[in-house]
């Protein structure tokens, strides 16, 4: 069995304004090791990961869960290993929100952020299953704008 | 690009770390393996640049940028098409 599956908690346990490491960088930005997770009030379940070496940027991100209630990601047990993460509570799991020019948002769930709670350590991951899912995937679990037209 | 020939089981040393071996070719499949430390990602380049494109994108400049959060709306929008109420939401920063 080469693979777990996991199910992020959506409660929030990393302070706001705490600084998350991702010691490899995100994909394309891996010279960028350092973001603060900011929750502003009325926005929520969206938080900002911001750089911390650069605040005028920012990536908008949202616990899948309850996002996107039947994401169900599969992770490499080594990627896990790698951010000391052996436990379910320790893991905390954001994805990546794109905001098109119409205004609708997708996000990616191909390639998820998962931090260690405790360590404040993180990464972007490769799915063991990612070709289940894509890096624009519709928002099914919030009041979006697709919602709304249904 | 180096291009080098090898036959199956041959392998290339990258680095003095990372080993690369040509494990099984079928057809136009060859299976590689990887040994690598661990603090050196692997990816395939489809995947790995399909993920980059869309950090790129993802990416959101302040003040230069307004998002509109798909943020819950009331009920009685649900169902048609209300004209949106823009709420332009600038984060707050860290000094």
């Amino acid at each position: 069995m080469n693979s777990i599956e996991t199910e992020a908690p959506s409660r929030l346990a990393v302070e706001a304004e705490d600084v998350l490491t991702f010691p490899r960088g995100l994909l394309g930005f891996e010279t960028i090791k350092r973001y603060v997770l900011l929750k502003n009030e009325g926005e929520e379940p969206f938080l900002w990961l911001q750089m911390v070496d650069d605040p005028s940027l920012s990536f908008l991100v949202v616990p899948p869960y309850p996002a996107v209630p039947d994401y169900n990601p599969l992770f490499d047990p080594e990627d896990f290993a790698s951010l000391g993460i052996e436990r379910e509570d320790q893991v905390m799991m954001l994805t990546i929100v794109t905001v098109g020019g119409d205004g609708n948002a997708t996000v990616n769930l191909k390639g998820p952020l998962v931090i260690n709670r405790e360590t404040q350590v993180g990464a972007q991951l490769v799915l063991k299953n990612s070709a289940e899912y894509g890096v624009q995937e519709p928002l099914t679990g919030t009041d979006s704008h697709n919602r709304m037209e249904g | 690009m180096l291009v080098l020939a090898r036959k199956i089981n041959e392998s290339l040393v990258i680095d003095g770390r990372i080993v690369v071996r040509v494990v099984k070719v079928d057809g136009e499949t060859v299976k590689i393996g990887i040994d690598a430390p661990k603090d050196v990602p692997i990816f395939r380049s489809e995947i790995y640049e399909e993920i980059e494109k869309n950090n790129r994108d993802a990416l959101t400049h302040k003040n230069s940028e307004r998002v509109e959060l798909p943020l819950k709306r009331s009920k009685k929008c649900k169902g048609r098409q209300t004209p949106r109420n823009p709420k332009n939401l600038d984060s707050k920063k860290v000094s």
